[in-house]
């Protein structure tokens, strides 16, 4: 049964970056060096100071922005992947920033906005690898 | 030095006839005939000829794709037309009077035609494949399954149900009202009755947005014709006037704005509505029905919010109430909006509007409609429009 029917391709050369750091169990964003500022999605150009923005590794750690499970099959391919927990991840270093990814460690049956959230990747297919966030329980482990 | 004249847009157009298909979940007819047919009835309503159209106004994201402006043109012989377009989705249908009032109030053009259409029922892809086709959310998104708006507007609600609270019988009795509402109107895709059980039972989606929560899919257009206010009169219904409008974007790119956008529980909705009052010379106060965008359940909440019927997280108490359901101080959405009536992208708000300022909303008429608000939602991009009655 493969829940990754849809596998990652980068379609644009911007999004290069972001998906060559994923395979490397990083994460990169684009920044802002004069504002220090993360900008999510890729664009040319800083929305503040309209700077070209660069590359930055960001810490993975981040906490659950918002979540749902979904039920229904928008696409066919996706029908065996459910029920499926998905979130924005806010990430604590860029915090204007949602990374959209699966959740792991959760039932989909809490509310789990505003936990604490890891992001890590993993392989999915052979040099293929996605990001997915592991979601801290709300009692200390 | 060219000494510039400003002047306002308010009351400069009258919105003097209107037409639209009926309205089917999969229908027959090519995309092109359904628009072109609602062309002709509201050519019809005018009681105009068609060669007085000398311009064509639209939404510019989705219809142009198929029913270009030069499509209407060419169907209607028309030499001449100016033609012009304006904003995405619903942003852009709601937008479309003001842009045709800036035609009018020029000399550009005296007599508009606007229109859109949608055959996303019987399509390849429906609905959801509109947003398919960016390369961002392609890499970005699909893999994940985050696709089909339903899931994008779930994920709303639940950061809402986490910063406000949020009781189901409450979303669900936004769904409740507008099938109450359309059940009153003989051109709704909905009748039936829809109970709070009902909603209950229908199946979750993408939680806690179940199918009752989503707007329908739909064939069919609708069309309206507007010309100068100073002519409108002497034509042949009492016209309606486009007294105030208003198109409000946000710094984001449309693909990134659902998941980035940083007043994540608010939409442009509070903006777009204050420049159209302002413009309008009314408050919300004036307003005797609205018509506002409905994809989901949660996007009708939140406008309710941010135009000012109640406080931010207040919602749903409002609409438990029972104030914009049939009876209610606050009418929202006579026709049953895009959950009940049909989902023609906030066109079918236009009309709807314009057939309780005329009085001719049948059992659904609001007692002495005389001002209507209409909103239009489309992510990054919002639209409000004021129509008034033409009282002189």
């Amino acid at each position: 049964m493969n829940s990754w029917p849809i596998l990652p391709e980068v379609h644009r050369e911007e999004l290069e970056p972001y998906w060559m750091a994923i395979h490397r169990g990083e994460i990169v964003l684009p920044y802002c060096n004069s504002c220090d500022r993360y900008q999510w999605y890729p664009q040319p150009l800083c929305p503040e100071c309209q700077r070209q923005l660069d590359w930055n590794d960001v810490s993975p750690e981040g906490s659950v922005f918002t979540f749902t499970t979904v039920r229904w099959p928008f696409m066919e391919e996706l029908r065996p992947a459910l029920p499926l927990v998905l979130g924005l991840i806010e990430l604590d270093e860029a915090p204007n920033v949602r990374l959209v990814m699966r959740l792991e460690n959760v039932d989909g049956t809490e509310d789990v906005c505003d936990l604490r959230a890891q992001i890590r990747t993993k392989e999915i297919a052979d040099g293929v690898s996605i990001p997915v966030a592991h979601v801290s329980p709300t009692m200390q482990e | 030095m060219v000494k510039l004249k400003m002047t306002t847009l308010r009351n400069v157009a009258g919105i003097i006839g209107i037409g639209e298909t009926e309205y089917v979940r999969r229908g027959k007819k090519s995309l092109p005939e359904l628009v072109m047919q609602a062309v002709m009835s509201a050519i019809d309503d005018a009681g105009i000829e068609k060669d007085e159209i000398d311009g064509i106004v639209t939404e510019s994201g989705i219809i142009p794709k198929n029913v270009p402006a030069n499509e209407i043109a060419a169907n209607l012989g028309l030499d001449g037309a100016v033609t012009a377009s304006i904003g995405i989705g619903g942003a852009g249908t709601v937008a479309a009077p003001m842009l045709a009032a800036s035609a009018i109030a020029t000399g550009r053009a005296n007599t508009v035609l606007c229109y859109f259409g949608v055959d996303w029922g019987s399509a390849e892809g429906g609905p959801y494949q509109y947003h398919k086709g960016d390369p961002y959310k392609d890499s970005l998104e699909l893999p994940f399954g985050f696709y089909g708006q339903p899931v994008y507007f779930a994920a709303m609600a639940q950061r809402y149900i986490h910063e406000y609270g949020l009781g189901s019988d409450q979303l669900g009795q936004i769904a409740v009202s507008a099938r109450e509402w359309a059940r009153q109107d003989p051109t709704a895709m909905k009748r039936e009755p829809l109970s709070l059980d009902d909603y209950h039972d229908s199946p979750l989606v993408a939680e806690p947005l179940r199918v009752r929560d989503c707007c329908l899919i739909t064939d069919g257009a609708a069309a309206f014709i507007m010309t100068r206010s100073d002519r409108a009169q002497s034509v042949r219904h009492n016209p309606v006037l486009v007294a105030g409008g208003s198109f409000q974007t946000a710094p984001y790119s449309a693909r990134s704005y659902l998941t980035q956008n940083a007043n994540y529980l608010e939409t442009l909705g509070g903006k777009a509505s204050s420049q159209a009052f302002s413009m309008a010379e009314v408050d919300i106060e004036d307003v005797d029905f609205a018509e506002i965008y409905d994809c989901f359940t949660i996007i009708e909440l939140l406008q309710l919010e941010d135009i000012g019927l109640c406080g931010k997280g207040e919602g749903g108490a409002y609409v438990e109430e029972g104030h914009t359901s049939p009876g209610g101080r606050f009418p929202v959405n006579t026709h049953g909006g895009l959950l009940s009536h049909a989902y023609t992208l906030g066109i079918n708000h236009i009309t709807e509007a314009v057939k309780q300022l005329r009085g001719q909303a049948g059992k659904r008429q609001v007692r002495g409609a005389e001002v209507g608000l209409v909103t239009g939602y489309s992510a990054n991009e919002h639209s409000a429009l004021v129509l008034t009655k033409d009282n002189s």
